[in-house]
């Protein structure tokens, strides 16, 4: 077997809290904890959660816009700690991103042509008339009209903005793009057309992507594979029809539940979820759901329990989990 | 079913430096005690400015209403001078806001401010305005009302905030309950509490509710009725399921199909071309003619009659009917 284009191993990230008075004991948000996937060429995988689960986290360290505290990201099997020079700018050439707000992803002071002729100008030789070749291409694919390049990001709906920087993600030809939650900023009529400018995208160029959203339709239309992060930690992994068939851990089947239903007859689910995330500064012994998990015995605060496979590649995070 | 509220032909104007803005254009629908209408649509749709308009409290200077009647009960909304209206806001009419964060003050205690409108409009004794106060906490199921009546916004987490929030609105016991986008800044399962609280304190209560949303599956769950607004206009008023189950209206139907699914992987979403139109120079004829797939000619030159479909369902579309 090949190398996974994106592995990810016991990913950590922890992030030193201010202490208010010099002698407090030293504290530590736990954003990510001992994460592990892999990504393979041209697939999609999905990151679901919800807030302060660190999955925005997650991808900020995978982008390099921060450093890990521990683990490892191997990008071709290559690590990707300590690159520099020429190393670093192809892994930045290889890794592009699209955020959520599309307005402030890009600068209102420069025209639509600059910002996406932007990362070929930071990572490449291409002349000056290569670049406008190249942004009338990338401007196109992305279903902009000709003349966009002129226009500055004010005098486009939200929806083409987002164009606009999944635009500029591809100009550098990447190999794997990190979208964080991008259409949910957007309204539902565009949203649709986002999605699907994504997936032509991905079947015609073959980039991988990394989803990191917090509608589980969403994630399940985009997704080859999907990960559940709850509190830092991935406590299941799957594809995407099985995990969303047959969720082993009980915070994704508490997630599919708590999900609003299509339809106003679709049987109404088990009773939500009680109780809150508890506080990343001082997460819960053992397994970290046990504060809220209906199934919680005293094994689970004595242990945390780590991913083990259930078949059909599905593994789960969890001492209760029978397949 | 008697009728709650009666909106007629509402008309809501904003002066803008670029020109008026026809937010609201001739909207009508009813509210019937105890029932739940949703009123759906993008951002830009209107829903808001009617929900502002209802309690006479248009942004100014800017907001007027252009014309319509609003009737609550027996009473004239329309024709109250703006000191009757002060006595009816939060007696009869609450709102409940998007975001907790900022509808709630910071440098007041939650007890405090649940304390406000029960001041205002009734003038308790003090014990008995402090029991009225942990009761309403209690109501919205804040954990140990009497401990936490001192903490400040900022000590909750969302979800706690938006349950206070939903107190202060409620605490005077009003008839009809505006709730705009309630839970879009909460997580999934805290998303599926509040909505399942919000459910609880309708059947106690007997409170009507208009719920305006852009999300279906809320609707799916919550609302008994729909009004569907696209541009300032409302497209098509249904019962819920004859909505989910025979949109007529192209805007309705289009809206249905653009979302993804959980239960099956479809290839590709279907999508509403263009954007919405500018509300400052309305198309003539059908708003959404310009992005209609079946429009006719006549779609662009006619106003788009009221067809009667079945029993309270009617959809503003000359095609409607035929298809």
């Amino acid at each position: 077997m090949t190398a996974p284009l994106l592995e990810v191993d016991r990913l950590r990230k922890h992030f030193p809290v201010r202490r208010f008075l010099p002698w407090n004991p030293p504290r530590q948000v736990h954003a990510v904890d001992d994460v592990s996937f892999t990504i393979g060429a041209g697939e999609t995988f999905g990151i679901v959660g919800e807030s302060g689960c660190g999955k925005t986290t997650l991808s900020r360290v995978i982008l390099l816009l921060e450093a890990a505290t521990g683990g490892a990201i191997r990008f071709d099997g290559k690590p990707v700690e300590g690159l520099a020079g020429t190393d670093l700018l192809a892994y930045r050439r290889a890794v592009q991103a699209v955020f959520q707000d599309p307005t402030s992803a890009l600068s209102p002071r420069m025209r639509v042509g600059d910002i996406v002729a932007e990362p070929l100008r930071a990572t490449g030789a291409a002349s000056a008339a290569e670049r406008r070749a190249e942004v009338a291409r990338l401007l196109k694919e992305v279903g902009l009209r000709d003349g966009a390049a002129d226009s500055y990001p004010h005098e486009f709906s939200g929806g083409q903005r987002q164009r606009i920087a999944i635009a500029r993600a591809l100009a550098t030809n990447p190999r794997l793009i990190v979208l964080d939650e991008p259409i949910s900023a957007l309204d539902i009529s565009i949203r649709a057309q986002i999605m699907n400018l994504l997936r032509d995208i991905q079947d015609r160029t073959g980039t991988a992507f990394l989803l990191i959203a917090h509608d589980l339709a969403v994630v399940k239309h985009m997704s080859t594979r999907v990960g559940v992060m709850y509190l830092g930690k991935l406590v299941e992994t799957g594809p995407a029809d099985a995990l969303y068939r047959r969720p082993l851990h009980p915070y994704t089947r508490a997630l599919l539940a708590a999900a609003l239903p299509a339809r106003p007859d679709d049987a109404p689910g088990p009773p939500p979820l009680a109780g809150e995330l508890p506080s990343p500064l001082s997460p819960p012994s053992g397994c970290r759901f046990r504060t809220r998990c209906p199934l919680a015995g005293t094994d689970c605060a004595a242990a945390e329990p780590s991913l083990r496979g259930m078949g059909d590649g599905q593994s789960v995070a969890c001492h209760r989990a029978e397949a | 079913m008697t009728s709650l509220l009666e909106v007629e032909e509402l008309r809501v104007e904003l002066a803008t430096r670029s020109g008026v803005v026809h937010a609201v254009d001739g909207v009508s629908f009813h509210v019937a005690e105890g029932e739940t209408l949703g009123i759906v649509g993008e951002s830009g749709c209107g829903k808001t400015m009617t929900a502002l308009a209802l309690q006479r409290m248009l942004p100014r200077p800017g907001g007027r209403i252009a014309g319509g009647a609003i009737r609550l009960g027996a009473e004239d909304l329309m024709a109250k001078s703006e000191a009757e209206m002060r006595a009816i806001r939060g007696r009869d009419i609450a709102m409940i806001l998007q975001d907790p964060m900022s509808s709630l003050n910071p440098v007041m205690s939650i007890g405090a401010q649940v304390a406000e409108p029960i001041r205002a409009h009734q003038r308790p004794a003090r014990n008995v305005l402090h029991e009225a106060v942990l009761r309403m906490l209690d109501a919205v199921r804040i954990p140990s009302p009497a401990a936490r009546a001192g903490d400040y916004p900022h000590q909750l987490s969302g979800g706690m905030r938006q349950r206070v929030v939903g107190a202060i609105a409620l605490s005077c016991r009003p008839r009809l309950l505006i709730a705009d986008e309630p839970t879009t800044a909460l997580d999934v399962t805290i998303q599926a509490q509040y909505l399942a609280l919000l459910k609880d304190l309708q059947r106690d209560t007997g409170v009507a509710m208009i719920l305006i949303t852009h999300d279906f599956g809320i609707v799916a769950k919550m609302c008994d009725r729909v009004a569907v607004m696209y541009a300032g206009r409302i497209v098509e008023t249904a019962d819920v399921r004859t909505l989910f189950a025979r949109p007529a209206h192209p805007y309705t139907r289009a809206l249905l199909e653009a979302l993804p699914s959980m239960e099956h992987r479809s290839e590709r979403l279907k999508v509403i071309d263009g954007q919405p139109p500018d509300l400052r120079a309305p198309p003539a004829g059908c708003r959404f003619a310009p992005r209609c797939a079946v429009a006719t000619s006549a779609c662009h030159t006619t106003d788009p009659p009221a067809v009667a479909l079945g029993p309270g369902h009617v959809a503003h579309c000359l095609l409607a009917g035929n298809a």
